[in-house]
């Protein structure tokens, strides 16, 4: 008989979560990884943020996984590029995509273009040493910097302007960034979302690790806190849980007197990007933008409507964290409301059966750690309940063996688990030079010939 | 009595798992229990873990183990990614009993249950809870938050 040959498109943590279910419940099945940078784990390595190391322990069960018999990662290989779907569902029993949901999301208003205004995705992918992100010119010598969005990508953005930057001497953060960083002369962060405190995305720990920063006053209007708010936060509402929290802290937290004020941290409420400002054509002097008013019964997901009137902000850097979306992998999977049309993780309209999807490019990029471990579970039993009939229907199926001409006849230089291990080691070692826990390589090439 | 009630969570939260549950209620595995039968009795502690296909799991452990560890080392589901740093709530359970005889919460752990799909009231993060004697017959569940083999009607068959 044939063992199952399974292909899993991208390494962050749903398709580690994936790759790890599908091995401990059936230990023959072949399972290779495909990842389009040379270097594995996704959002763990590039966007979670250098002051959250413990979160990256995950890593730790990857890396068993890993080393499992059935287990090959490839790295360097672009599904899509060097690579077809259609070639990848041709070679083996199943195909399992955790692509993550990576396009950015721009504001969409005037003179977005000009110098110093940034996504979320750049910004972070700047400090965290993405090799996409490595050209981005921030320049943190003005004194006030805007970060649209309420979310915690917006936090970790706040953070890292607020936290005296020593803090993240030890971590793995890119060492260009550290250093202008050192030289930063922003004193005072505005955090703007367009809805009222109870719609905030963040969570109270982020919140939290700004606030509690010594030398940091955070200002918050309070005329946000309504009658409504005040009643909804003393409800007992599980499924509100966490919001409650972060406002009750936010009415705790703002405002407090504060003896020496080295940086300000101002939340805005009730505003939407309009405009940005400018006055020579070339740098961003500001942006404008419209008052909301929240409107309707529901105090957690009330109406926005614009009061018509404009405010205009002064800012020298302007980071926009308004979400990712998902990347249209392939025109023929069907997407609803940002999320993959599935059925437990099946890509339907099953033209060709075999097909999955798990994690933030299926459902979209929503939830935490623990939400991709239950997407890729759920994924990962359904390949493993079809497996058996995907094998009779498709009994020739090689795997990386069919793989392989196309990989060889387009010259890729493909990365193994052990190549990636000699980057790993590397990193560590040149971090540990300095004092760091890692020093990441900044680009694809450097990550290539290190691992020769 | 504590079998009484093990039985009637069961029975009242998942009776067609009855049958499943009566088979397997006794079994433990041996090996792996041999450390904590041969410590003290007054340092043993029973633990019940029910399983995501709502199996239950009769454990021997000792005073001093992290429930978290010791489902681990019983191969039981419990992912805790982050290695009990109150960084993730890949180990959220359900206390079913003894809810009040846990150590007090404190804010790391709520900021952690803050996110863990599935939360009810008497929801912790097995990495914080460290055996007591006093937590003796304590029985914890694994959220099943997903649908899974039992519930498809089909176990993979290795080739």
């Amino acid at each position: 008989s044939t063992d199952p040959q399974i292909c899993i498109v991208g390494s962050g943590p749903a398709g580690f979560g994936v790759a790890q279910s599908i091995l401990k419940h059936h230990p023959t099945a072949k399972v290779d990884m495909f990842e389009q940078s040379p270097v594995p784990y996704g959002l763990i390595r590039r966007g979670v943020s250098p002051d959250h190391q413990d979160v990256k322990n995950c890593i730790h069960g990857y890396e068993r996984t890993a080393v499992l018999p059935g287990f090959s990662f490839y790295g360097n290989i672009e599904v899509g590029s060097a690579l077809s779907l259609v070639e990848l569902q041709a070679a083996y029993h199943a195909v399992v995509l955790c692509t993550g949901a990576q396009e950015e999301r721009k504001l969409g208003i005037p003179r977005e273009n000009l110098r110093n205004i940034f996504t979320s995705l750049q910004f972070v992918g700047w400090y965290n040493g993405d090799t996409n992100h490595q050209d981005v010119n921030v320049d943190v010598g003005g004194r006030t910097a805007v970060i649209v969005g309420h979310g915690n990508v917006a936090l970790d953005c706040a953070r890292m302007l607020l936290k005296p930057t020593h803090m993240f001497k030890n971590t793995d953060i890119s060492s260009e960034a550290y250093n202008k960083l050192m030289k930063s002369e922003i004193k005072k962060v505005y955090l703007i979302g367009r809805r009222g405190p109870l719609q905030m995305a963040c969570t109270r720990k982020e919140l939290a690790e700004i606030t509690d920063l010594e030398g940091v006053v955070t200002q918050v209007d309070t005329n946000v806190f309504t009658p409504a708010v005040n009643q909804a936060i003393n409800n007992k509402d599980l499924k509100r849980r966490k919001q409650h929290r972060l406002v009750k802290y936010l009415m705790k937290v703002a405002n407090v007197e504060n003896k020496y004020i080295s940086k300000e941290f101002e939340i805005k409420y009730l505003r939407s990007p309009h405009s940005i400002t400018t006055n020579d054509d070339v740098t961003i002097a500001g942006i404008n933008f419209n008052i909301n008013k929240l409107e309707g019964d529901n105090v957690y997901e009330p109406l926005v409507t614009s009061s018509g009137e404009l405010e205009h902000i002064s800012c020298d850097l302007l980071i926009s964290c308004i979400g990712y979306t998902n990347k249209l992998f392939d025109p023929n999977i069907p997407y609803k409301g940002g999320k993959m049309v599935h059925d437990n993780g099946r890509i339907k309209p099953a033209q060709s059966p075999g097909l999955y999807a798990s994690g933030w490019c299926r459902d979209g990029p929503l939830g935490v750690l623990a939400d991709t471990s239950n997407s890729s579970t759920q994924t990962s039993t359904s390949v493993l309940n079809d497996i058996d009939d995907l094998i009779t229907n498709k009994p020739s199926c090689r795997g990386y063996k069919d793989i392989l001409p196309t990989l060889e006849e387009k010259n890729i230089d493909v990365i193994t688990w052990h190549r990636w291990q000699t980057i790993d080691e590397h990193e560590v070692n040149e971090g540990r030079k300095v004092g760091k826990v890692r020093e990441k390589l900044l680009s694809e090439e450097s990550m290539i010939e290190v691992s020769k | 009595a504590e079998m009484t009630s093990v039985f009637n969570l069961i029975y009242t939260q998942n009776a067609p798992l009855l049958y499943k549950a009566e088979q397997i209620l006794h079994s433990t595995n041996e090996s792996l229990n041999d450390e904590a039968d041969a410590c003290p009795e007054a340092e043993r502690v029973k633990i019940t873990y029910i399983d995501r296909d709502g199996e239950t799991h009769d454990i021997n452990a000792k005073v001093g183990d992290n429930v978290m560890y010791l489902a681990q080392k019983h191969d039981l589901d419990v992912e805790g990614a982050c290695e009990a740093s109150l960084a993730c709530c890949t180990c959220h359970v359900y206390v079913e009993n003894h809810f009040d005889k846990l150590s007090e919460i404190d804010e790391e752990e709520e900021d952690m249950l803050d996110l863990a799909p599935f939360l009810q009231e008497n929801s912790r993060l097995s990495c914080q809870i460290i055996l007591s004697k006093e937590l003796d017959g304590i029985v914890v569940r694994i959220p099943s938050a997903t649908r899974n083999f039992y519930v498809d009607g089909h176990k993979p068959k290795p080739h």
